[in-house]
């Protein structure tokens, strides 16, 4: 059974010693400065998310089927502005489609990881012993897996698809949200306010799910931010390998492989694609590392 | 006493090792048997007869249950036994024997290099922490952390491959063969892979090195007036490598199978390249093979820094 501790927690004491000139600043002030980025790096996210949303909406021209001469280049022709690829498909469709789908399959995968990673994470730290060593020993096992071997391993034996890299990219970042909560969570377990509830009678999943719970969300949703940006590496990676969604679908990825043969030619089929790539992938970085700078979450505790 | 408990947590840490390496291996079998289409019907090609479809399904033990398959591969494997590749006959020993110095390579130097460039450069903004160097190589390690691996070969390779002939955009040399060459088939792909950890290995020890530079002793070391130089690399770095060495042991260990991409992008006949070959083609004993020495070299990479731990710092073993 565990102690219950009724002595308050000593007030943290000073530990920084004050510097002057720029050191002075600490990381969150620093990190405060250029907000001009993180607004930025929103509504750059935010557009490609209301496109993927509204893409069957607005008037794009089919991203499976040829609409036009072959490898027109970005900025020649009103109606294809961003250009057509080697089967004369339009670029800013294909573009946006894809963004569609890298969206849905980070997001869906983001989304199951954290909750079942939680759950497993929250239930580790509250009943120990056994569930511990059992968890503690499959997350290990899952980790000794390199992500995108697994991956592979995945989308050859199940066969490529979107429910197949969905549910790969979910659990190779599993393990990171089990012990993510499991890390805070132990933080709480034995907390006077935990103690009161469990002494007036308060059931297991009560304690768990009303009273942790909510107290470790805001570090684990902020490393959520972050996941994203690997997800949507990793995708477009998968893609990149032709392991990812099958063709004709469009991804970002299959967009870059297929352009790579007219790299020297036509450098704007990888180009266009790749850029847009990068700027997402580092818009997520940008806005992941201000939430966990916000809920201060910790490398190691991962 | 302390001898004792670092003895005592070398020997649990093993234990652990074996533990991990059987659940791996184990689930690998299993994995793979959940492929669609027998394995043996692609072995013997489209126009067999059942009798011999039948023949290799005893040959190979295809129709077993998962654990009887996983324990006839055990007792081959502590026999010293990989197997024989199902596509080409050669032995999975053979097959590892030719790939496992390429990945070796590609990682030990994209390893070494990263830390050659991230360590002197962390101590630096760590010392200089908001100045105009900091904020730049924060702007820089941002742009590396950001670029997919497969992209960052793509543009290496135009630029310094097909826009200016500085390396071969493509292909290998073996480093017993001729050395010069070797070296020139593996600037860039060394380079793509050692990006992303010189990001992150600025990042980890830049803000260990910051909260290292606030302690007294530092404050003493340069009352006495050594140099600076001095206090960053004899007095501060050893104390703030701690998550440098976890994350490297993480970072390190997951390369060579990481490393999959880059050995596409180029053209490089490493593990990565084999285990999708070999993916792709249902070659399941090489498949089973790789990702066992992938993973083993992860572990075997993570006990090391467990046991550099120590070294840094013998409290850790005491406890």
């Amino acid at each position: 059974m565990s102690e219950i501790s009724l002595a308050p927690t000593p007030p943290a004491l000073p530990t920084e010693i004050p510097v002057r000139g720029r050191a002075a600043l600490t990381r969150r002030q620093r990190r405060r400065r250029p907000s001009v980025l993180i607004i930025i790096a929103a509504v750059w996210i935010g557009a490609w998310a209301i496109l993927a949303v509204i893409a069957n909406w607005i008037p794009l021209a089919n991203p499976s089927h040829h609409v036009g001469h072959s490898r027109v280049g970005p900025f020649h022709s009103w109606s294809h502005p961003l250009g057509t690829d080697a089967l004369g498909r339009d670029e800013l469709s294909r573009l946006i489609f894809g963004a569609r789908q890298s969206l849905a399959v980070s997001v869906i995968a983001a989304a199951i990881a954290m909750s079942v990673g939680a759950i497993v994470g929250l239930l580790s730290a509250y009943i120990r012993n056994f569930m511990d060593v059992a968890v503690g020993t499959f997350t290990d096992a899952i980790l000794a897996f390199p992500p995108l071997v697994f991956l592979l391993a995945v989308a050859a034996t199940i066969g490529p698809s979107s429910t197949t890299v969905t549910g790969g990219l979910a659990i190779v970042s599993m393990p990171a949200f089990i012990r993510l909560s499991r890390a805070n969570a132990l933080r709480f377990v034995n907390r006077e306010f935990v103690q009161a509830n469990r002494l007036m009678g308060a059931g297991p999943l009560r304690i768990v799910f009303k009273e942790i719970l909510p107290n470790i969300l805001a570090p684990i949703a902020a490393y959520a931010v972050v996941l994203m940006a690997f997800l949507i590496v990793a995708a477009s990676s998968l893609s990149y390998l032709g392991l990812g969604v099958p063709p004709p679908a469009p991804s970002w990825g299959a967009m870059i492989a297929d352009g790579q043969p007219d790299l020297v030619q036509h450098p704007g089929l990888v180009f266009v694609p790749a850029v847009v790539l990068f700027i997402t992938v580092y818009a997520l970085n940008v806005l992941g590392d201000a939430a966990r700078q916000r809920f201060d979450v910790r490398e190691s505790a991962l | 006493m302390v001898r004792n408990a670092l003895l005592g947590m070398i020997i649990k840490r093993l234990g652990r090792l074996v533990v991990l390496m059987f659940l791996v291996t184990l689930a690998t079998t299993w994995m793979l048997n959940l492929v669609p289409g027998s394995p043996a019907v692609i072995l013997a090609g489209p126009s067999a007869t059942p009798s011999v479809i039948a023949a290799i399904n005893k040959k190979y033990g295809f129709n077993e249950s998962v654990l009887v398959q996983y324990w006839h591969w055990l007792s081959r494997v502590f026999h010293g036994d990989l197997g024989r590749s199902y596509q080409t006959q050669q032995t999975v020993t053979q097959a590892l024997s030719q790939r496992v110095p390429v990945s070796l390579e590609l990682t030990i130097m994209a390893g070494l290099i990263a830390l050659i460039i991230a360590v002197p450069t962390a101590l630096y903004t760590g010392y200089r922490a908001g100045s105009f160097a900091d904020r730049v190589v924060d702007g820089v390690t941002s742009s590396f952390i950001s670029i997919p691996g497969f992209l960052a070969g793509i543009l290496l390779a135009y630029l310094l491959a097909v826009k200016v002939h500085v390396f071969p955009a493509i292909g290998w040399q073996s480093l017993s063969k001729n050395p010069a060459r070797n070296f020139r088939t593996a600037v860039l792909p060394v380079v793509s892979l050692s990006l992303p950890l010189i990001a992150i290995f600025q990042r980890v020890l830049r803000a260990d090195v910051i909260a290292t530079l606030q302690q007294d002793y530092i404050l003493l070391a340069r009352s006495k007036g050594l140099p600076t130089w001095k206090i960053l690399f004899r007095h501060a770095l050893k104390p703030s490598s701690f998550s440098l060495l976890t994350i490297a042991g993480v970072a390190i260990g997951g390369l060579i199978g990481n490393a999959v991409i880059i050995e596409q992008v180029y053209s490089l006949p490493g593990l990565g390249s084999l285990l999708v070959s070999s993916i792709l083609s249902k070659d399941l004993v090489m498949v089973q093979a790789v990702i066992a020495i992938i993973a083993l070299v992860y572990l075997v990479l993570n006990l090391l820094v467990d046991i550099a731990y120590t070294a840094l710092d013998p409290r850790v073993a005491a406890q």
